[in-house]
């Protein structure tokens, strides 16, 4: 390694770049070699959150511990701050926190203020009470800090473990299921945190199985699959470039067999009744006029007329498994 | 990164640990105290009489305690890296270890020098009430003791850095381990004219069977450190645990290097 011999590379020095990054695992007792990530490229801001999504084995632990240093890419290059994780490694990871197991990456028999003051001189911090204090009010941690971690709830520990990894002050962060095991309030205020956290100026990339997480704090989403990058942009325009065409119709009344089949003959599709409405899809824009038009005629009283949306359940399901297919 | 800060805020640590456990802190103190005198009272003959390659248990009750404790902290420092790993690994932490700025290789020998602070004070705590019980009276060159058994120390403390090392790949490395622990005590405690005459001077100089002869010379017979550098056997020890460091400290390299291209580095 050279640490800090290295000048910065040039158009990269603002959050997190990742380039080309690729990782092959090499065949090992009763394991074949593995393609665990495949040419994999996202930058990340600073202040902006990435949703990383994926099934399991997708890729997304093995690129969030290559970004961390904590494994070596077969190719390709990170950069934190324009400083480079695989030959800068100590400059590049202290602008860097990461919370990859959760409440594992605590000190279970110290209390979480000596956490912080441990990890605060592992991280190099210069002044760890003022940052120490600083972290636990913006974490709400002021009545526990006296308490060890073991003692302390699945979601205090959680805030334990970020409040550590935020101890060096990191320009970009790591968090691996940050949601996992918390309960609906605790997973409510850890959102909060989250987005305080990025408000501040500090680039996020997580990993979740929660589609709900992901929509809520994502500002752009990146979908892995097969260890490669199969979508990644904002969650509008996926939307927009995932959806189905056409709108959903919604309409009060007794249609007779003979309306349904001239409405299914002009191009509604899938007319089914829910709830005293009935509901139907028609994909060409110009067959919807018409559409109106016999509706009126036959008496029957339009409720709605929407353009079809895709949430994002459907979307990761739709890149997946095209994927898979 | 200040190893200086690192190795205060390890020290830090256990000290948090030993006063908040006490039960367990008493507990180590006692069983440390109640193994020695056991050894000292009990298994003198089995532990060795003609045991010429562990000098200090030949030279009755001073170099029964001496060789007693001295092993004790030896098989500690052989030990502890390889523990700290397979610990670490187990209670995640040695992630935050490893993706914090300085390399894991320091952090892990500044934590093993603070467990040898504690290890050292213990020795003496121990050490001192053994004397009182047994009468066995020492001579006491407090600079001495500390010098020798720490180049003692940080020469075990590179065998167990190898140990560790091969703990971040293979994981499970307990039996090693123990046979580790073993083989040098064997080599201790094995006769020296039952060795090939090429082996003899490996054992001699090993810094373990080195510094435990040197201890017993300070011990009983009043040498200095000075006449021990004049002899040359100080120098050797001093050569010998850095060379074994230095080894230690090179095989943890690559072998933290390895378990980042092999992914195991975090692996439970």
């Amino acid at each position: 390694m050279n640490d800090g011999q290295s000048p910065a590379v040039p158009g990269s020095s603002s959050g997190l770049l990742v380039e080309g990054v690729s990782k092959t695992f090499p065949a090992r007792a009763g394991r074949a070699r593995h393609d665990a990530v495949q040419d994999v490229s996202f930058h990340v801001r600073p202040g902006e959150i990435l949703g990383l999504l994926g099934p399991n084995g997708a890729g997304k632990t093995t690129t969030l511990k290559m970004i961390a240093g904590l494994v070596r890419p077969t190719s390709g290059r990170i950069f934190i701050e324009g400083l480079d994780v695989g030959t800068q490694r100590m400059r590049a990871v202290r602008g860097l926190g990461a919370v990859l197991e959760g409440n594992r990456n605590l000190h279970w028999k110290l209390t979480a203020g000596e956490n912080l003051d441990y990890f605060g001189a592992l991280k190099g911090v210069g002044a760890i009470a003022a940052r120490r204090d600083e972290l636990i009010n913006l974490l709400g941690l002021g009545p526990h800090v006296r308490k060890r971690v073991g003692e302390l709830s699945r979601g205090l520990q959680q805030r334990v473990a970020i409040a550590v990894a935020l101890m060096g002050t990191p320009r970009t962060l790591l968090l691996d299921e940050p949601t996992l095991g918390l309960d609906v309030e605790a997973a409510v205020v850890f959102r909060e945190v989250v987005r305080d956290i990025a408000r501040a100026g500090c680039g996020i990339v997580l990993t979740t199985h929660q589609m709900e997480v992901a929509e809520s704090l994502s500002d752009r989403i990146a979908i892995m699959a097969g260890g490669r990058l199969k979508a990644l942009d904002g969650l509008k325009t996926l939307r927009d470039a995932h959806r189905s065409p056409g709108h959903a119709l919604a309409f009060r009344g007794q249609p007779s067999p003979m309306h349904r089949e001239a409405l299914a003959h002009a191009g509604l599709a899938g007319l089914d009744e829910q709830d005293g409405l009935w509901h139907g899809v028609v994909e060409a824009v110009d067959a919807l006029p018409p559409l109106l038009a016999m509706l009126r005629a036959a008496e029957l009283e339009l409720v709605s007329v929407t353009e079809r949306a895709i949430d994002l359940e459907a979307l990761y399901l739709r890149i997946v498994t095209r994927d898979v297919a | 990164m200040n190893p200086g800060r690192l190795f205060l805020a390890e020290l830090r640590r256990e000290a948090i640990l030993l006063v908040r456990y006490p039960l367990e802190t008493v507990s180590r103190l006692v069983w440390n105290l109640g193994f020695a005198l056991l050894i000292f009272f009990g298994f003198s003959a089995a532990v060795g009489s003609q045991a010429s390659g562990l000098p200090g248990f030949e030279e009755g009750n001073v170099g029964r305690l001496l060789g007693l404790l001295t092993t004790y902290i030896a098989i500690n420092g052989l030990g502890n890296a390889a523990e700290l790993i397979a610990e670490e690994v187990q209670t995640g932490t040695l992630e935050q270890a490893a993706l914090s700025p300085p390399p894991l290789v320091l952090v892990v020998l500044l934590r093993d020098l603070a467990s040898y602070v504690e290890m050292l004070l213990r020795f003496a705590l121990v050490l001192a009430i053994a004397c009182l019980v047994t009468g066995v009276r020492l001579h006491l060159d407090l600079p001495a003791y500390v010098v020798l058994l720490t180049l003692m120390y940080l020469g075990m403390e590179g065998i167990g850095l190898m140990l560790g090392g091969a703990g971040l790949i293979a994981k499970r490395i307990t039996t090693l381990a123990q046979f580790a622990v073993m083989l040098v005590f064997g080599l201790a405690i094995v006769p020296l004219d039952g060795l090939p005459a090429w082996a003899r001077p490996f054992v001699t100089a090993f810094p373990f069977t080195n510094a435990l002869e040197q201890l017993r010379a300070v011990a009983v017979g009043g040498t200095s450190l000075g006449v021990l550098w004049q002899d040359g056997r100080l120098p050797i020890l001093l050569w010998g645990a850095l060379a074994w460091l230095a080894l230690g400290l090179m095989v943890f390299g690559w072998a933290e290097r390895k378990a980042r291209d092999l992914g195991t580095l975090n692996q439970y």
